[in-house]
């Protein structure tokens, strides 16, 4: 770290969260993964794939691939409507849209504002989340982007 | 990676080029003074950078290269073929030691010490004299083109003597190409006092030629002593046939020197505060026409001297590429709201100037698209290289000609077509090409011939590898098949198809598995390669006369004819070469097999068909074959049919990569943005038939 004066500012992003909902609950990603947010468009579907693959658009002439969160989580599903946006965010290198219903607010969460991430029942898929943020009596889940958008996650759902 | 390290990793790759051309040039006329230098200067170059990036081992073998280097150039050292091999070795080392470096784990000292030991041998060895090297020179008398400058003062009573000055121009008019021609006319006298049978006017003459000086000299050999006859080798002063040298001289100078005018009208000219050429062009000496011709050749000259390159990350040129195809996207959009534009008075303006906007858009795309082309010079000289060891290692004589070097190619094409080019070549080496005993018994020269060919037609780019071997023996071939289970016994075959069968995976028809054509790869993986380039191959030979290997590839990657289809809502591109045609068929055309299996009678040709909606599972608007469309396209094994909603019209389409920000989709080869700003997925016709056939018996 050459840049001292940068780190502040940097250590600062990365204490950043943007929350966005589902449902009634509320998520979590860094903001320094997110690209821009986008209203919801329809894409263009792709062949044989599982279904929370929405398919691919157009952002200013790179193809970027959309998913919706609700049906990765196996969430009921919802129509989309005015509030509903893409979250463009950049996983290793890639450039990917996510599905959500709305987007909330931009929180500030320190180390020890987030909890390790919970044990559950089984059916509840917890490799995704990365750990719990409190905030002011609210409770975010911190999600794992890297892994949600991952190479092995894209492949293995190849044969659904 | 390091910027400086990354900076220093492509200049090297440039100069490590140079050193191998060179050194191979060297090989062909020792005597070559430039290339030596070039050579010296490259392998100077990456001493240095080398040492700048803290490879200090790579800097000192380096060094080692250079003297020896500087002993060639010093005449010390005589070029023969065990020392060339030894420094293409040396360069092939320091390229590992190069990569090894990069990688973050150098070569291990103790080889480095010993592959310096190797050349270092050469360091201590005596030379030839130079006049030995001069006359080997002249033997061989392929020295490359040079430039002479050429001046000649005959003595004025050189009629009489039986020699005509205008003979010695069209002596030399033969050897090469006269680049400029100036006659000094100053000493002919007024009318009066003109002798007919006297030489007055004297000669400067700009020659180009392949040939070596002393024929030029022996063009003037019987006026060389009673004549001012001078001779000057010139060829630094130029470059792609224009004089380096006027840049930097003011007009005036050029006019005196090329005889145009006196040096003192020009300082009479110059005391008038004006430009130089106008003056004089106003006091009558010269006239206007000339002055802007050399004015013209001067600005010629000032282009090629300061023609330079810049290197410029290709993620940037296809960020670039995206930003004009987009604005294309963009600007077809505003015309059409243009057009839907009722008002008389501001719609006909305004289709005029999107008009001319569309227009400029695709001008600068093409444009954009033209700075990603590269010439196929780079690659085919690196070919000289595998062709010279091969046929060194073989004992087999070879010679390789090359043309069309100058045609350009997409440059991911470039760097994706050398390797099956590279065992093409060698194929053309280890099979094709026989030993020298073998061509003297045929009647051949023993020294085989390889060629190389380049050319654009039409909408594609040709690569043609041709030797003069012993071609293709169609029965060895056959029986190999058959032997494979790739051909049928006892069933006749055409040429081609039997030619087709060395693509064929499996199938490699040399008795012996040589270490350099067999290295696990077959003709298959150079077919499929190429094929991935959206290219063919296809193969032409005669017994005893040799084989062509006749390449085809499209201009570029970027951009492909396609054919809109709509499945549903979707609208799908399928590339228009793979489209054999389109039918609605009658009932009585679709046939079942065993109730499922569905086929589509073409002209009495039974095609299977691809319901494409099933194979994708997207939703479509009609099942019924009568009511849709079928689209016959050219797979790799068979034709068939996809059914399809409807077939909406031809469209270029700027291919975009979805695995980039996603996986390969199976079926599709990438997607193409539409007018609308849509993703249209442009379908992989092999991958298709490839899902649909898989497993079945076609």
């Amino acid at each position: 770290m050459a840049r001292a004066v940068n780190t502040e500012t940097a250590k600062n992003l990365s204490n950043q969260f943007v929350t966005f909902q589902l449902g009634s609950e509320t998520y979590g990603i860094p903001i320094l993964k997110l690209n821009e947010i986008i209203a919801y468009q329809n894409c263009t579907q792709i062949p044989n794939v599982p279904k929370f693959i929405k398919g691919v658009l157009n952002l200013r002439g790179v193809v970027v691939p959309v998913f919706d969160l609700r049906e990765r989580f196996g969430m009921e599903t919802k129509e989309y409507d005015q509030f509903t946006v893409i979250m463009v965010l950049d996983v290793s290198g890639r450039t990917m849209g996510l599905v959500v219903d709305a987007v909330s607010d931009v929180v500030t969460l320190h180390d020890d504002d987030i909890k390790p991430r919970p044990h559950f029942s089984t059916g509840i898929s917890t490799e995704f989340i990365k750990g719990m943020g409190i905030k002011d009596g609210s409770f975010i889940i911190i999600l794992d982007t890297d892994r949600l958008l991952s190479d092995e996650e894209l492949n293995m759902v190849d044969g659904v | 990676m390091d910027e400086l390290v990354k900076i220093f990793l492509e200049e090297s790759e440039d100069e490590i080029r140079e050193l191998e051309t060179g050194l191979m040039r060297l090989e062909e006329d020792s005597g070559d003074e430039d290339t030596i230098n070039r050579v010296f200067r490259a392998a100077h170059t990456i001493k240095g950078s080398a040492g700048l990036v803290g490879f200090e081992e790579v800097s000192n073998y380096t060094h080692t290269i250079e003297s020896i280097l500087d002993r060639i150039r010093k005449k010390e050292l005589t070029v023969t073929k065990a020392l060339v091999s030894s420094l293409l070795g040396g360069v092939d080392f320091l390229k590992r030691m190069i990569s090894a470096e990069v990688e973050g784990s150098p070569v291990d000292s103790n080889e480095v010490e010993e592959a310096l030991k190797h050349i270092k041998r050469f360091l201590g060895m005596k030379g030839v004299s130079r006049d030995a090297q001069g006359k080997a020179v002249e033997a061989t008398g392929k020295t490359p083109e040079k430039v002479y400058l050429i001046t000649m003062k005959f003595r004025p009573d050189i009629l009489s003597t039986g020699q005509d000055p205008l003979m010695l121009i069209r002596e030399l008019m033969d050897m090469g190409e006269i680049i400029e021609s100036r006659a000094f006319t100053e000493d002919i006298p007024g009318f009066y006092e003109l002798q007919p049978t006297t030489c007055y006017t004297s000669w400067e003459i700009v020659l180009k030629t392949s040939r070596p000086i002393s024929e030029i000299n022996n063009v003037f050999i019987f006026v060389m002593d009673e004549n001012e006859i001078s001779i000057h080798d010139i060829s630094s002063q130029y470059k792609n046939g224009v004089d380096l040298s006027l840049a930097e001289k003011p007009i005036g100078e050029i006019l005196v020197e090329k005889g145009i005018v006196r040096e003192t009208d020009v300082i009479e000219a110059l005391r008038e505060h004006k430009t130089t050429g106008q003056a004089l062009v106003e006091k009558g000496k010269v006239s206007r026409e000339t002055v802007e011709k050399m004015a013209l050749a001067q600005s010629e000259s000032r282009k090629v001297a300061k023609a330079t390159t810049i290197r410029v990350d290709t993620d940037k040129l296809d960020r670039l590429m995206n930003l004009v195809g987009e604005m294309v996207i963009s600007v077809a959009r505003v015309s059409q709201c243009a057009n839907e534009i009722t008002d008389a008075s501001v719609s006909k303006s305004l289709t005029a100037a999107t008009a001319s906007l569309e227009r400029i858009s695709r001008d600068l795309q093409e444009q954009v698209m033209r700075v990603r082309m590269v010439p196929v010079e780079g690659t085919f000289n690196r070919f000289k290289r595998v062709v010279r060891d091969m046929s060194f290692e073989l004992g087999k004589k070879i010679e390789i000609k090359m043309s069309g070097t100058e045609t350009e190619l997409d440059k991911n094409v470039i760097e994706q077509i050398s390797d099956p080019l590279k065992h093409m070549i060698r194929n053309s080496i280890d099979h094709g090409i026989e030993s020298p005993e073998g061509r003297r018994r045929k009647g051949k020269p023993e020294t085989g011939t390889i060629w190389l060919k380049a050319y654009q037609r039409e909408g594609n780019i040709y690569i043609e590898i041709s030797d003069d071997g012993r071609g293709i023996d169609k029965a060895k071939v056959l029986a190999k098949a058959v032997e494979k289970g790739i051909a049928e016994p006892g069933r006749s075959y055409t040429d081609k198809e039997i030619y087709e069968m060395l693509f064929a995976p499996g199938l490699s028809t040399a008795d012996r598995v040589s270490e350099l054509s067999g290295r696990g790869v077959g003709m298959d993986v150079v077919k499929r390669n190429i094929e991935e380039l959206r290219g063919t191959v296809e193969i032409s030979s005669e017994e005893n006369k040799g084989s062509t290997f006749k390449v085809k590839l499209p201009l570029t990657l970027a951009i492909i004819d396609g054919m809109m289809i709509r499945v549903g809502s979707e609208i799908l591109t399928i590339p228009l070469a793979m489209i054999d045609k389109s039918v609605r068929p009658s009932r009585t055309e679709i046939k079942t097999v065993e109730g499922k299996g569905e086929l589509v009678d073409i002209r009495g040709d039974y095609l299977p068909l691809v319901r494409l909606y099933d194979l994708f599972r997207i939703p479509s608007e009609k099942t019924d074959p009568t009511e849709a469309l079928v689209v016959v396209l050219h797979g790799a094994e068979n034709r068939f049919g996809i059914l399809v909603d409807d077939v909406l019209g031809q469209t270029q389409a700027v291919i975009k990569s979805i695995d980039k920000n996603f996986k390969k989709i199976e079926g599709t080869s990438g997607a193409t943005i539409l007018g609308n700003g849509r993703v249209s997925l442009i379908l992989d016709v092999h991958g298709i038939e490839k899902m649909a056939f898989v497993g079945s018996a076609m």
